[in-house]
């Protein structure tokens, strides 16, 4: 009983920020090409990312901006789709929004996270953003050597192929609710000069 | 040993392992939801394979996006490859379109750290 009404806080956050996360989106002249709000399937991620790169190539990016973010939806995404089940309850439901503007295209992803895996997490990524690309690279290419994929299939340079793609244009934020949850998001976004 | 094929799909490539030709070929694009149980079968076929001396074998990868972790599991082929070829009768093509960095560079990075002898190969955009 508690489980379901711990559930159902969740499914009202969630949908909370969904919405609120849209009409931002909207005030600030973003159009949006794709939200949802669901269990990520794996079908979903190569469309999203088949669909944002016939938009990109229309809309005149370049070759290059077009590869970086396909290359940030599937790393994001799988991310998400590898990581964004809240294990202690369950709840599998996470959203994405892939939205643009007249000269970037932009990737945003919500899902709720162990509160103790916040720590590790933030210390992470702050590590690589301010890194710069050199050291990051070099960064990249130890993980590379050591070779080491999990069970679940991740690799550990998701988080590092998304800052190099996006050219250090990621951001995060994270909201502790109580001890044991937390949410997520990041944006990441690509220039259409890249 | 026995030819495998594994047909392409929207997330990953086409592999043809041809033992009696000699060719191998991996082309299209790579993210599989789980790289490592993707490769575990490539992986294992290479284990079980004995190049022979008097044939020359031909290894093309025509790659057009590939994921993180299947950058790790095609490095592991790679290295994989690199213990198998002791006679050096197992030439590697890295194929990418003239204008794609990203897939260039990879095959750069492959060459530095697992000491393979990669021959990159620009292809024209269709």
């Amino acid at each position: 009983m508690l489980e379901i009404s711990v559930h159902n806080k969740l499914q009202t956050l969630i949908l909370n920020q969904f919405e609120s996360h849209k009409t931002v989106l909207n005030k600030t002249g973003r159009v949006i090409k794709y939200a949802a709000l669901k269990n990520i399937s794996t079908s979903d991620i190569e469309q999203i990312a088949s669909t944002s790169d016939s938009d990109m190539l229309l809309s005149g990016f370049s070759k290059r901006g077009r590869k970086s973010f396909f290359s940030c939806v599937i790393e994001l995404l799988q991310n998400l789709k590898i990581h964004g089940t809240f294990t202690q309850l369950n709840f599998d439901q996470q959203f994405c929004f892939v939205s643009k503007s007249d000269d970037t295209y932009r990737l945003d992803t919500f899902n709720f996270i162990a509160t103790e895996a916040v720590r590790p997490l933030s210390n992470k990524l702050n590590k690589y953003l301010n890194s710069n690309y050199d050291e990051l690279k070099a960064q990249y290419l130890n993980i590379l050597s050591e070779g080491k994929i999990s069970k679940k299939g991740g690799a550990g340079l998701g988080l590092i192929t998304l800052c190099l793609k996006s050219n250090f244009n990621l951001t995060y934020k994270i909201e502790t609710i109580n001890e044991h949850m937390s949410f997520l998001m990041f944006s990441v976004q690509v220039p259409s000069n890249l | 040993m026995r030819k495998l094929i594994v047909e392409a799909s929207k997330t990953t490539p086409q592999i043809i392992l041809d033992p009696i030709k000699g060719y191998f070929l991996f082309e299209g694009r790579s993210f599989p939801e789980n790289s490592k149980k993707f490769y575990a079968p490539i992986l294992e076929w290479f284990e079980g394979f004995e190049p022979l001396h008097n044939k020359d074998y031909k290894l093309e990868f025509n790659l057009s996006y590939i994921s993180s972790s299947s950058i790790i599991s095609i490095f592991e082929l790679l290295k994989k490859v690199h213990k198998l070829d002791k006679l050096g009768n197992i030439a590697i093509f890295w194929k990418h379109e003239h204008d794609d960095e990203s897939i260039r560079q990879i095959g750069e990075d492959f060459t530095k750290l697992a000491q393979v002898s990669l021959t990159l190969e620009a292809i024209s955009t269709s």
